[in-house]
């Protein structure tokens, strides 16, 4: 068992200011067979005025959900606590039958059948035929920044050949489909700073397997899943709407590190 | 019985002084129509009525069991009554939704179901709107006026009286509401049907809201007023479509809708007349199976038949389709409104040869059904001459703590004498629809 | 009910606003039209300028048309009309059913006797239509304080109106006089904001009726101060 401790804050900062913000943030970890968290705590700024409060989405995510009526230039939220890695099989969610359909973000077109029929697994298991397509993608994407963005779709990113981890995680979806097999896409922590990261959890065997597609591989023990969905249009760990004209410059910082 | 209850030239002009209208984009523009009014009734006998109500219950109360069924433990699934796939890679099945019970277990409370009665006197389902029918407006007004032009026909005629709607509406909305008011969610001034929201405001006493109009904190709804004061919402009949309900959770450019409200509705703390997610039991591929729900939930044989329909999905059907496609009616299972809907015996050979493809590469897009020849219904032009067009009928169903069906409901006709469709959007006209009350 | 959104108030002021200004315009156009009998139309132009509305049309015949009947003229009664049942359409389950017909009434006469030869006798349902109106809203809304905030847009109108069109000294008085009374009375708790300078300025103007016709646009300025109804209307995401 590892024990890990965790942060994650955001800042966005206005250049005019905005009121009527109402957000969902989805970065309050939920304890599952793979991860137990302890002591999650967090803030929120502005906090005068403001109502905060706490929701549940029906994949099972938990909602840091607010509302802040006045005007306000900068809004920034931390989370930080503290995570077992006791890696028993997690079976949340299960059956969900719905991780086997196609999703608007992992939606295969022409690009992605071709790939998937010139790459067809021949294992057994589902986990197995899993990681073969993992590897299949793993070796014709280029890993680049700033060619594609959150809402680019799978199949534009195998056209293009290159993309960051949401776009290997919403390709290996779309492939896995293909092969009936049943996943979702988990937006989490795992670096000791930096970024969020994006990977997959994979169903065999009625639980679930966490593959980083990115990465070529299982997920590690430093992993801390904070979300998942169908794909990331399911589970943005940010979304908000608000009344103003100016849209946000938004700072992110995440740590995950032993202890 | 043919009685006209006036000239319709009378009613149209009194509906133009009530503003009854509905909204049309027409290149762009919005334009405000009145809905033409034809004087001639179309007349539902006691006995029919009766077996028409009893067949509606039984429906919608299917409807609304399956709905509860595919939101929590999908056993209709594992028991092979309806494919998986029906339920999963339909547009209208929400995910965000699952698990989710609404207040009182009730999804559909305000149910529009299409019938049509073919030439042998046989009512046929044509589909299921669970989502937000609209309509109940015009007859419920248009019989007001009636009533007032031609007292000397009602007297004579023994009609049920359908004014009861408002009432029923008020009911139903109660009977679910979760302590606070309830208030009618319009997206505005320029929807097609705002006349009927303001008209149902007025009529039920429920505040007509617009979206910024109302908030969310610690999953309550809330109503603001004039002086930032807050008043709680416990249900809100709204009329704008699941995707623009709630910006953090469906369409996240949804400028219609309130932010949170999804998890004031999951946490139980208000009802969402009709239940976000009810797009799974009224799409055009479901429909198929609604005579297998009836069996599976209620034990019953459906009192009312669908139109023959078939599912190019299943093989044999498929075959039956293709070979019969110039006879048939194809529709596409995601579209509404009486668009996507194209008769096999319009098309040219080429025409048919890229159907039968489609179909073939897109099996589980459409259904097939055979066309049926409903009976026409006489409609009095502005020269006073009498000339048959295709009707249909929408029969509204309230469901509360009971499962009522509205003794009226909206006949629509079409515009033109040859042609089938009759939604209002695309011309034609209605009429009032009375039930007698005694053979 | 008793529920005003805050939406709700800016139709309401404007629906009272409207309306009054199609009566006070109808009726004033009515004794220019009885007045042309003898002097001829080709004075419309002076009527134009005390009512200070741009001088837009080709000749007196246009006038008459136009500037009567014409939804594409922003000036004409008909397109203030329009406006006032724009407001009131919004607000059906306030003003409820009856009053709003009224003014849908008001608006087909318009579309109907577009052309006529004797405008004033055809144009008079127009007027009996929105003295229905004002009975309606009185006798079937059941929200004091929406009726309320109607009557301020009315009695708001009515005052900027007779400023501008150069009424009767008396009836400017007792216009102004009523206008202050109303604020005063019902409108602090109604969700206006009342602009205090603008207020007392009226005030101020009440104490020395002698020189109300002097002050004329000052007080067009104040009576258009008055009252703020403003909400946010931007959104971004």
């Amino acid at each position: 068992m590892k024990r890990l401790r965790f942060e994650y804050s955001a800042r966005l900062e206005f250049a005019e200011s905005v009121s009527e913000h109402c957000f969902t943030l989805r970065c309050l970890p939920v304890s599952d067979g793979r991860q137990l968290i302890r002591e999650p705590q967090y803030e929120i700024f502005p906090l005068e005025n403001s109502k905060i409060w706490l929701s549940r989405d029906s994949f099972g995510n938990t909602l840091l959900c607010g509302r802040i009526p006045d005007p306000h230039n900068i809004f920034s939220f931390h989370v930080s606590g503290k995570a077992e890695i006791i890696n028993t099989r997690d079976i949340s969610g299960f059956p969900a039958a719905i991780y086997g359909y196609s999703s608007p973000l992992a939606k295969p077109g022409d690009f992605i059948r071709k790939f998937y029929s010139e790459n067809t697994p021949t294992a057994e298991l589902p986990i197995d035929r899993a990681m073969e397509l993992c590897n299949a993608l793993y070796n014709s994407m280029k890993y680049e920044k700033g060619v594609t963005n959150v809402h680019t779709a799978a199949e534009d990113a195998l056209k293009l050949g290159a993309g960051v981890c949401q776009d290997y995680a919403h390709i290996f979806l779309a492939l896995c489909r293909l092969d009936g097999i049943r996943c979702r896409y988990v937006s989490g922590l795992a670096f000791e700073s930096g970024e969020t990261h994006a990977w997959t959890e994979v169903g065999s065997g009625s639980r679930w397997y966490g593959v980083d597609p990115a990465n070529n591989r299982f997920i590690g023990e430093n992993y801390i899943k904070l979300c998942h969905g169908r794909d990331y249009s399911d589970c943005p760990i940010e979304c908000g709407i608000y009344l103003g004209n100016s849209s946000g410059v938004q700072t992110v910082t995440s740590s995950v590190a032993e202890f | 019985m043919n009685t006209p209850v006036a000239n319709s030239k009378e009613i149209n002009e009194l509906l133009a002084r009530y503003g009854v209208k509905f909204g049309i984009y027409k290149n762009g523009n919005f334009h405000e129509q009145l809905f033409p009014f034809d004087a001639i009734p179309r007349v539902i006998s006691a006995s029919d009525f009766s077996e028409l109500e009893k067949g509606l219950i039984q429906r919608v109360d299917a409807l609304n069991m399956f709905l509860r069924d595919v939101y929590s433990d999908k056993k209709i699934i594992a028991d092979g009554v309806v494919p998986e796939d029906f339920v999963y890679s339909s547009t209208g099945f929400l995910q965000q939704c699952d698990g989710v019970l609404p207040p009182k277990g009730i999804y559909s409370h305000i149910s529009g179901i299409d019938l049509v009665q073919a030439k042998d006197g046989v009512w046929y389902i044509l589909e299921d709107n669970l989502r937000i029918p609209s309509g109940a407006s015009y007859p419920l007004i248009a019989r007001e006026l009636c009533r007032m032009t031609s007292p000397d026909v009602f007297r004579e005629a023994k009609v049920r009286d359908n004014r009861n709607y408002i009432a029923l509406l008020r009911e139903t909305m109660n009977y679910v509401n979760c302590g606070g008011i309830n208030v009618i969610l319009t997206p505005g001034r320029y929807n097609a049907a705002y006349f009927e929201h303001s008209y149902f405001a007025e009529k039920t006493g429920a505040a007509l809201v617009q979206n910024s109009d109302l908030f969310v904190e610690d999953n309550i709804l809330y109503l603001k007023d004039y002086q930032n004061g807050k008043t709680r919402v416990g249900a809100v009949y709204r009329r704008i479509s699941d995707e623009y309900l709630d910006p953090l959770t469906f369409l996240p450019e949804s400028l219609i809708g309130i932010p949170h409200i999804m998890d004031a509705y999951r946490a139980g703390n208000v009802a969402l007349i009709n239940a976000p997610g009810n797009g799974a039991a009224d799409d055009k591929g479901i429909y198929y199976f609604v005579p297998k729900m009836i069996e599976y939930y209620l034990g019953e044989k459906a009192i009312l038949k669908n139109a023959p329909t078939y599912l190019p999905f299943y093989e044999n059907d498929r075959k039956y389709v293709l070979d019969n496609l110039e006879k048939l009616v194809i529709k596409d299972v995601s579209e509404a409104g009486g668009y996507g809907v194209v008769f096999g015996s319009d098309m040219t050979k080429e025409q048919l040869a890229d159907w039968r493809k489609l179909i073939t590469e897109q099996s589980r897009r459409f259904i097939a059904q055979e066309v049926i020849d409903f009976i026409d219904l006489p409609i009095t032009d502005e020269q006073g001459n009498t000339t048959l067009h295709k009707a249909d009928l929408r029969a509204f169903v309230l469901s509360g703590e009971t499962t009522r069906v509205w003794c009226s409901g909206l006949t629509r006709f079409s515009r033109n004498v040859d042609s089938f469709v009759v939604n209002s959007s695309q011309g034609g006209g209605f009429k009032d629809t009375w039930v007698l009350s005694q053979e | 009910m008793g529920t005003i959104t805050r939406i709700n108030i800016n139709n309401l002021f404007w629906l009272g606003r409207y309306t009054e200004r199609v009566f006070i315009t109808l009726n004033s156009f009515f004794r220019f039209s009885d007045k042309i009998i003898e002097q001829g139309g080709e004075f419309y132009g002076k009527y134009l300028e005390n009512i200070s509305v741009p001088n837009i049309y080709k000749n007196s015949d246009d006038f008459f048309d136009r500037y009567v009947f014409d939804e594409n003229d922003p000036n004409s009664i008909y397109s203030n009309l329009l406006r006032a049942l724009g407001n009131g359409i919004v607000l059906r389950e306030e003003i409820k059913t009856p009053s709003l017909s009224y003014l849908q009434m008001a608006a087909d006469r318009f579309k109907s006797c577009r052309g006529t030869d004797k405008i004033r006798y055809d144009l008079l349902p127009v007027r009996d239509a929105i003295y229905a109106f004002w009975g309606s809203v009185d006798s079937n809304m059941t929200d004091f304080d929406a009726l309320k905030i109607i009557h301020l847009g009315k009695s708001v109108e009515h005052v900027d109106m007779s400023l501008r069109l150069s009424l009767p000294e008396e009836e400017t008085f007792v216009g102004l006089q009523n206008l202050v009374k109303h604020v005063e009375r019902y409108i602090g708790q109604s969700g206006c904001i009342i602009n205090k300078v603008a207020l007392s300025a009226l005030k101020a103007a009440l104490a020395v009726p002698e020189k109300l016709d002097e002050n004329r646009s000052a007080l067009i300025t104040n009576v258009e101060e008055l009252i703020e109804v403003n909400f946010l209307e931007t959104v971004a995401v």
